[in-house]
């Protein structure tokens, strides 16, 4: 409703002005032009008839010279009419120039139509494909129907929406390849929406819930000229809601080898070997329960590092340290690295040197042959005076024996282990729910069918919500009444009327003369409301289209 | 919904050449020429008919001709045809399974897939549907509320979810005596109500 206005008394006649604006933006227009930069062409003398309704309006021009050139109205102007009340002239509609057409000039008659029509159907709005940025989970429905409304010329002042209820569930959300208006009709449905173009131009919503709602106007008896019923279509009895639950569900495939076998060379020389294991090349596959097979057909890796007394000298492991990889780590045995280094240190021990005065003083018998010490034939000065013999050359000889014994072994431990990873691979996937509403009265053989698709739905009982909305909304709007009243500027789309018996009508467009000095009438063209019935244990509510 | 509108909306439907469903039943060995061989399943591929009408239509055809038919069969050749459990109580008997669909070849990963996979199958030059993959999206519940536009009152919800799953071990010793199903055997259900042991 728009509460700028007031009902026009009865028998009263019209008082119009059709305004020609052909430089202002349209919120130029709404804002008010400042004094010297208003573009006003005041087109009234020139109307000789003209309707205007929600969504168009057109107005035939008579003339003489005076629309030739520059003053010729023309596609994507603004076009504005403006009502008198209460001593002042008011818009009640703003519109785009769409089109003039039949464009008459013959001797003594000068005519031209001038259709316009509100934003929405512009281009802009209804065929050029879109593409959102991603929002997040948790955004606010109604700051992506800001966004998708910014995206198509609209200013901040002319975005007129309550607050929504609901925000996005699913991790990311994206529209792509839709106009702006079926952007916003997407976003719009589950919140019980329907968006509009009002009088001066902005962006509103309407709602569709018919349930309980308060009529936004009571018109009396007097005010009403004339009920007629218009074309009747088979009611909609099905409507079914397909949405993308949010809430993903894990499947699994059959256990199997993960990524490619890994062939790793290991031994004695490294202390561990360790590297990342993705369960497939482009590294999204996702699995758990991931292992090394063990079986020698698949992995000939199991016990292949040679056995000692006191195990393995590597030990294999694998773990998994996130979904879609892991770990294999070989560690080399501390005593594997370690006997070597000890082997050595038994060298070095075994024949300790003392460097006095450039010459070798030999301070025990050496176990090892050369180069590094014993067994020694002969003797070694010391102090330039001393000779020493060394008397067991066979104890060297049998430690040099163990320590060659065991570098060899240390050194015939390089193997090379093949390791397959097996697990079981599963994945996310999302479930598209259907959630139907049927009128439980209609036989199959005119089950009258709707599908919507919508991934904005949250959850079930939102679904529900939405479902059974619809089917309301769609069965009630089959029937369309025409009404005609004494006028009322008051009176917009998405309204409800309530008539003296009780019954009310949704608006879903009006009309108007426009010509100077017509009857005050207005038709509305819209559905019946049926009263909401009584049970035996009261009102029965219907779910609530805003709380899920 | 203007004509053009609707005409345009039915072409672009009867293009569609992908579903998403999920399997059904474990794949079998359809068809071999020595060589290869062909397995196929039955996918549920979730509420495409609305109301049921084609099954019900079916159903009360075979009414009319005196061949009372509450049930029907399915099965793969050869096979034992197993009886569809058909509940008249529902309001429409909505069957949202496509039968004995073919696996296209060298797919091992399908043909081992197990009941309850989520598969996208696509429709060939010749019409016949082949499931070719693993989906990322599967049909999901499917609830009906009855509505009494009248009255404007809701009535009981219909629960038409198709699931699959294995039988756990109590249900095996419920649904038949203990030890005549196998460990693994799965069953489907319908809005969780067991409708067929696969």
């Amino acid at each position: 409703m728009d509460g700028r206005w007031k009902p026009v008394s009865r028998d009263s006649k019209k008082d119009v002005k059709v305004i020609l604006h052909p430089t202002a933006a349209i919120w130029e227009v709404r804002r008010g032009m400042d004094p010297g930069s208003d573009d006003s062409v005041d087109l009234s003398e020139f109307v000789s008839q003209g309707t205007q309704s929600v969504f168009e309006a057109s107005v035939t021009l008579k003339f003489n010279r005076e629309l030739f050139g520059d003053a010729q109205p023309a596609p994507n102007q603004i076009l504005e009419i403006q009502l008198w009340q209460s001593g002042i002239w008011k818009p009640i509609w703003l519109g785009i120039i769409d089109a003039i057409s039949s464009f008459t000039l013959q001797r003594g008659e000068r005519s031209m139509v001038i259709t316009a029509k509100t934003r929405e159907q512009q281009d802009v709005w209804k065929s050029v494909k879109r593409l959102t940025p991603m929002f997040p989970q948790m955004t606010d429905f109604g700051y992506i129907a800001h966004r998708v409304a910014r995206s198509a010329g609209m200013q901040g002042d002319e975005i007129i929406l309550p607050q929504s209820a609901f925000s996005t569930k699913h991790s990311n959300t994206q529209m792509a390849d839709m106009s702006a208006w079926e952007m916003l009709q997407q976003v719009c449905v589950p919140l019980g929406w329907s968006p509009f173009i009002d009088g001066l131009g902005r962006l509103r919503v309407a709602s569709r819930e018919l349930q309980h709602r308060t009529p936004d106007i009571i018109l009396e008896d007097d005010r009403l000229i004339k009920v007629g019923g218009q074309r009747q279509r088979p009611p909609m009895s099905r409507v079914r809601v397909q949405w993308l639950n949010p809430t993903m569900k894990k499947y699994k495939k059959m256990d199997q080898q993960l990524g490619q076998s890994q062939t790793v060379t290991m031994g004695w020389f490294l202390p561990y070997w360790k590297r990342t294991f993705w369960f497939s090349d482009d590294k999204t596959l996702r699995a758990e329960n991931a292992r090394i097979n063990w079986s020698k057909d698949h992995s000939q890796s199991a016990n292949l590092f040679p056995q000692t007394p006191f195990g393995a000298f590597v030990s294999e492991n694998f773990q998994q340290i996130a979904e879609n990889k892991g770990r294999l780590l070989l560690i080399n045995k501390a005593f594997a690295v370690a006997l070597p280094l000890a082997i050595n240190l038994i060298r070095a021990t075994a024949t300790r040197t003392d460097k006095v005065m450039g010459t070798i003083n030999v301070t025990q018998p050496t176990l090892i042959s050369d180069p590094l010490g014993g067994p020694v034939f002969g003797t070694i000065p010391v102090d330039g005076t001393m000779l020493h013999t060394v008397p067991t050359p066979v104890t060297g000889s049998v430690f040099e024996s163990i320590q060659l014994a065991a570098w060899v072994y240390i050194m015939m431990t390089i193997q090379n282990g093949v390791y397959e990873i097996w697990g079981t691979p599963y994945d996310w996937v999302h479930a598209r729910n259907t959630s139907e509403a049927f009128d439980s009265s209609v036989p199959t053989y005119v089950d009258n069918v709707m599908d919507i698709e919508n991934d904005f739905i949250v959850d079930e009982s939102h679904a529900k919500a939405v479902a059974i909305r619809e089917l309301i909304y769609s069965a009630r709007s089959a029937n369309r009444w025409s009404v005609t009243l004494v006028d009322d500027p008051r009176i917009e789309y998405g309204d409800i009327l309530k008539f003296t018996d009780g019954s009310q009508l949704f608006v879903e467009d009006v009309s108007r003369q426009l010509e100077r000095g017509s009857e005050a009438i207005l038709d509305v063209q819209g559905f019946i409301i049926p009263l909401t019935k009584t049970s035996s244990t009261g009102v029965i509510d219907l779910p609530s289209p805003v709380s899920p | 919904m203007p004509v053009l509108t609707d005409m345009a909306s039915a072409e672009v439907k009867h293009r569609v050449k992908k579903l998403y469903g999920t399997t059904l039943t474990r794949p079998t060995l359809l068809i071999s020429d020595g060589l290869n061989e062909v397995y196929a399943c039955d996918v549920n591929i979730g509420a495409t008919d609305p109301s049921g009408a084609i099954q019900q239509y079916m159903v009360e055809e075979a009414n009319r001709k005196g061949e009372h038919r509450s049930t029907y069969l399915v099965g793969l050749p050869g096979q034992t045809p197993q009886d569809w459990q058909l509940d008249d109580s529902l309001p429409g008997h909505v069957d949202t399974t496509l039968h004995n669909v073919a696996i296209s070849r060298n797919n091992v990963d399908l043909v081992y897939a197990d009941v309850g996979s989520p598969v996208v199958c696509e429709r060939d030059d010749t019409g016949q549907w082949q499931i070719t993959g693993f989906s990322i999206e599967q049909p999901g519940t499917h609830k009906l509320y009855p509505v009494d536009l009248q009255a404007m009152t809701i009535g009981t919800v219909i629960d038409l979810s198709v699931d699959t799953r294995l039988l756990t071990l109590a249900e095996m010793g419920e649904k038949r005596p203990f030890g005549t199903l196998p460990f693994g055997a799965s069953a489907i259900f319908r809005g969780g109500v067991l409708i067929q042991i696969v």
